[in-house]
């Protein structure tokens, strides 16, 4: 069975980047936490793939933001944290089950399209967790 | 391991949670329809693995006559019994995602989705990555 520090940190490994979080090295810091390596080695793939998942995600998380879904908060927070990502602060309305049901259903849709193993496995697991998430929105 | 490996490991899986849901219907009767619900659910996912390990050319995986579980004395012991299997599950499908593509990590995502979804059905708090430890 994988090992959550293991995994995630070899998916954000793999695919390296997430623009400005590469620039502070913020990623490299984060993975080195986790205690990985940091792999300079981009899927150009799958760093467009996690970019936009983080976008997502950010977004699914200011629509729980709006909601007042403290639990829905912490656990897209969560998500966004083990992938390198700051949590953002920012609050957007919006149907916040559907929007839960819609990013699981995305971020499968991600797994199947991701290169490197690992991060499918991660948006697998992401997906299953967002759906398991509308059960506290 | 192989694709055939982590597929036979699912399908065992699925095997014992057709066989905990049948223990669960008969012990608890609050639950027996429930568990009715589970047992063709992983019937039809039983079926299906089943189906795709012999087009991959992998030997079948037999069920047993029984499994080694705490035998469910009330709706809270059943419950964490359906917590338990559906959560190996879910560790299993991963297993899976990660040495497949295309359709067949499609399925085991599916899978896996499916899984922590009855979790939460069966009292599991709502986790970031399931089946990742």
């Amino acid at each position: 069975m994988s090992t959550r520090r293991v995994v995630i940190a070899a998916a954000a490994a793999s695919a390296v980047t997430l623009g400005t979080l590469f620039a502070t090295d913020t990623l490299d810091e984060a993975l080195r936490a986790l205690g990985a390596r940091p792999r300079p080695l981009p899927r150009p793939e799958d760093t467009t793939l996690l970019e936009a998942v983080v976008a997502d995600q950010q977004r699914v998380l200011a629509v729980a933001r709006a909601a007042d879904a403290g639990a829905v908060v912490a656990l897209v927070s969560a998500q966004l944290e083990q992938l390198g990502a700051t949590p953002g602060s920012t609050h957007e309305p919006g149907d916040l089950a559907a929007v839960l049901r819609e990013a699981a259903d995305h971020r499968a849709v991600d797994a199947r399209a991701a290169i490197a193993p690992e991060l499918a496995v991660v948006l697998a697991s992401m997906a299953a967790g967002l759906d398991q998430a509308v059960s506290l929105a | 391991m192989t694709e055939i490996d982590r597929t036979r490991t699912w399908l065992s899986l699925e095997h014992e949670a057709i066989w905990t849901y049948g223990l669960v219907g008969a012990r608890v009767e609050a639950l027996a329809d429930a568990a009715r619900a589970a047992i063709r659910s992983h019937e039809s996912t039983r079926d299906r693995l089943a189906a795709a390990l012999a087009a991959l050319g992998g030997a079948p995986v037999a069920p047993r006559s029984a499994y080694a579980v705490p035998v469910p004395t009330d709706v809270a012991s059943a419950r964490a019994l359906a917590r338990d299997v559906e959560a190996r599950i879910a560790a299993a499908c991963l297993g899976v995602v990660e040495v497949t593509a295309d359709e067949a990590r499609e399925r085991a995502v599916a899978g896996l989705r499916a899984a922590a979804r009855a979790c939460v059905r069966w009292g599991a708090t709502p986790e970031p990555f399931p089946g990742l430890d």
